[in-house]
């Protein structure tokens, strides 16, 4: 029962899932082995989750720290917990393909090219979060967070002009 | 392009996902969910046995220390075996008290990578000490284990002896430095310099 909810929540959010694999490895392979650890840390916090937060900010926190502490580490592909050699996230078979799409494909590599914590603000300001949901994921406050992304919009007007 | 163009520009590529995407329910299913639950304490299952062979050891060490207490010989070495094992087991305990205050499940991205690079700095450090004692516990814990468990004097064979002081320190430190330097260094920086980069992120205004 609590396995068949846990995969209908991770339905209902896996573009969110797809899309910070996507930032944090540009590496197929490294994507892929990402995925499953983001899917292993909710499944292992699901059962505490109280709706104190709301789930989507419990899945961002989750899904975020994961990609920050996967993208610091190392050895990457020790985990012995990751086990299958397939993505449970795909695209279908008569695909759309994010690179194709030029203005994507240059977030992406914008993306890319931001530190760890930058990373994180900019997908969740992407993803039309609140400012207050952002200054709850990432545990700054909401000034700091208006600070950061008209920093980053800066940066990313700048070189969107320049291409 | 304007933010705003961007931003809408990414609203569509999300509905496109939404439209493309699909979750491989089976695969989901075969990742072996109820293991990796079981598998989340290992590291706090590793510093509880430690403890409990490190205070075991410590006990018997101990023991045998007063035992001997009458003898220098026996018991100089004895107070240093003790005392490293003594400081493997706090460590043990401080490890535990740092991973038990890490909250995964409700800490921000700020608070929970400022606990786990914290522990992990902690972490980095102690076996620093860890590794550089054991050519000293090596040394120490022979003459006071060889009388307590086989009644053997390590000092009637002082050639022996010197050969194992001599293995200890000739081989056991390069060793360890070089086990330290190649696999923690590296590490210590790294972690110092993300928690510094964590600070700036977190006041930066």
């Amino acid at each position: 029962m609590e396995k068949d909810k846990f995969i209908s929540v991770i339905k209902d959010n896996q573009n969110l899932i797809y899309k910070i694999c996507y930032s944090y490895c540009s590496n197929s392979e490294n994507r892929k082995d990402l995925e499953q650890e983001i899917l292993l840390q909710l499944w292992n916090s699901f059962s505490k989750f109280d709706g104190r937060v709301k789930l989507s900010t419990w899945i961002y926190r989750i899904a975020l720290n994961t990609a920050i502490s996967f993208y610091r580490n190392d050895s990457k592909h020790s985990d012995k917990k990751i086990s299958i050699d397939a993505s449970i996230i795909s695209l279908s078979d008569f695909e759309y393909v994010p690179e194709q799409d030029e203005n994507i494909a240059m977030l992406y590599q914008f993306i890319e090219n931001l530190n760890e914590m930058d990373k994180a603000l900019i997908l969740l300001y992407l993803d039309d979060n609140k400012q207050k949901d952002m200054a709850e994921v990432l545990g700054i406050s909401e000034t700091n967070v208006a600070t950061k992304i008209c920093r980053i919009k800066k940066i990313l007007k700048e070189q969107f002009s320049n291409n | 392009m304007e933010i705003e163009e961007l931003k809408s520009a990414w609203a569509q590529y999300d509905k496109k996902l939404t439209q493309n995407l699909k979750l491989n329910e089976e695969l989901l299913r075969k990742m072996n969910l109820e293991k990796s639950r079981k598998e989340m304490n290992t590291p706090l299952t590793y510093e509880i046995i430690s403890i409990i062979i490190g205070v075991i050891f410590l006990l018997f060490i101990g023991s045998a220390t007063i035992r001997y207490s009458n003898e220098i010989k026996f018991l100089l070495p004895g107070v240093i075996t003790s005392v490293i094992v003594a400081i493997w087991v706090f460590n043990s305990f401080s490890k535990i008290r740092l991973l038990s205050n890490i909250d995964y499940y409700y800490s921000s991205i700020v608070e929970l990578q400022k606990s786990i690079n914290t522990f992990n700095q902690k972490y980095q450090k102690y076996k620093k000490f860890e590794l550089y004692s054991i050519p000293i516990f090596a040394i120490s814990a022979f003459p006071i284990l060889g009388i307590a468990m086989r009644n053997f004097d390590i000092y009637d064979h002082p050639i022996r002896f010197i050969i194992g002081i001599v293995i200890s320190f000739i081989l056991g430190y390069p060793g360890t430095i070089w086990i330290y330097k190649n696999l923690y260094d590296k590490k210590i920086r790294n972690t110092s310099k993300f928690l510094n980069d964590l600070s700036r992120f977190e006041k930066e205004e």
